[in-house]
């Protein structure tokens, strides 16, 4: 039985010069960042911008890592704050449709099917961009990157009781939104 | 997906949003974004490499350098001939000060007589051998000559001038510094170098002067007498 990993034993490695252990951690996190981000923003291009901005200073950040809390931890932190640096930068993110089908896997032999979802994930989308941002953020760092009340209130910056009412809020509007009939375009 | 969910906290979030969330959030990475974000960690391990090895060599190098420089400068500071009176006197002695008085009778000693006043100038050689190196250079005649004429100066200026003036007691009693005589210790106090004519006029003389080198170690120069000794007296009998 091979032994997993952990996150900062991989980061360790290529703070040592182990690309591959890079490419290990990178493939591990790299979608569900991506998805956190994508659905944050509301907006591909910021997305992917920002991701690559995440894993730039990651990479550059290597030198000064030390594994004193959960890589997760650290890589939503650094993800958290790019985007808010971003919005800064640019006022305001143009927040457009992040449903771009490039972005999705093969619908393969059942297009119907397919369609389907597509048009559920736009309702979901839809209903994401209605809740304000810190609310998405948590309700996005807990689904995506799947973190503890308590971690989130690190990336976040704010205290657990704050945390657990964005998520309470954020899950209440998501549900009453998908609630609604839906209604084909 | 991470679930890294600590089970212990109580999570306001309804499970089912969560399972509608978790079944329709499948986007993946852009290719060209993977790409991009490999291509960039390993473009920084190879600049780490790259700067590890100029490293390797630059920091001895630059601690090598710093020492040497660190030992130039203490043992440079630490010689004793930039500070001892010899080297001050000397420098003083060759860049005589100019006072607009000066005159041209007097400037100081001339070249030639700088020359004479350094004693590592003087060249030993031309001593006669066996002597001792008497003080020849004439320095300490020099010096006072220099002190007199400085003290003289100093009373015309003050004389003109109407100011009490004093002279540089330092300088003064450098000047004035007694030299002692140098004796340049004999080279062969006991056997002399050759034979001289006097020695060579007698024929008994002459041998015991060849005798004499020969005991006091100049077998050279005893060889080369006694070849001179076979050719003028060829019928002397040679003791054993």
């Amino acid at each position: 039985m091979s032994v997993i990993p952990e996150d900062s034993a991989l980061m360790l490695r290529y703070k040592d010069g182990d690309v591959t252990a890079f490419e290990t951690l990178y493939r591990r996190h790299k979608d569900s960042l991506y998805r956190y981000l994508l659905r944050l923003s509301q907006n591909r291009d910021t997305a992917e911008d920002v991701f690559q901005d995440v894993w730039g200073k990651i990479i550059k950040a290597r030198h000064r890592y030390r594994p004193t809390a959960k890589f997760t931890t650290f890589l939503y932190r650094v993800a958290h704050n790019c985007f808010i640096d971003y919005v800064r930068r640019n006022n305001r993110h143009r927040v457009a449709s992040a449903m771009d089908p490039d972005c999705r896997p093969d619908p393969g032999d059942e297009p119907d099917l397919e369609a389907e979802k597509s048009f559920a994930r736009q309702r979901l989308d839809a209903a994401l961009g209605t809740i304000p941002d810190e609310q998405r953020d948590a309700f996005l760092l807990h689904e995506e990157a799947g973190l503890s009340i308590n971690t989130i209130a690190q990336v976040t910056g704010v205290n657990r009781e704050t945390v657990r009412s964005r998520l309470r809020y954020a899950t209440k509007k998501l549900k009453t939104a998908l609630a609604e009939p839906a209604v084909h375009t | 997906m991470n679930q890294d969910h600590d089970k212990h906290e109580a999570i306001d979030v309804d499970p089912q949003v969560s399972a509608h969330y978790q079944s329709l959030a499948d986007e993946e990475t852009p290719a060209d974004l993977d790409n991009a974000v490999l291509r960039e960690a390993a473009r920084a391990v190879r600049a780490d490499s790259r700067k590890g090895s100029f490293q390797a060599w630059y920091r001895p190098a630059a601690v090598m350098a710093t020492v040497g420089l660190t030992l130039a400068i203490i043992l440079d500071l630490s010689d004793p001939g930039i500070f001892s009176p010899a080297a001050d006197m000397s420098l003083e002695t060759a860049l005589p000060v100019q006072t607009p008085a000066d005159t041209t009778a007097d400037r100081g000693p001339e070249p030639a007589q700088l020359l004479r006043m350094q004693p590592d100038l003087a060249p030993a050689a031309t001593q006669p051998e066996g002597a001792p190196l008497e003080d020849h250079t004439g320095l300490s005649d020099v010096f006072t000559a220099e002190v007199e004429r400085e003290k003289q100066r100093v009373q015309e200026m003050e004389a003109a001038a109407g100011t009490a003036l004093k002279p540089a007691p330092n300088a003064a009693a450098k000047f004035a510094r007694p030299r002692p005589a140098i004796a340049l210790k004999p080279l062969l106090p006991e056997a002399p170098f050759a034979c001289s004519d006097e020695q060579k006029s007698d024929v008994e003389e002459w041998w015991q002067c060849i005798a004499t080198l020969r005991q006091s170690g100049q077998a050279a120069a005893a060889d080369l007498e006694l070849d001179n000794f076979r050719e003028i007296f060829p019928d002397f009998e040679l003791p054993e």
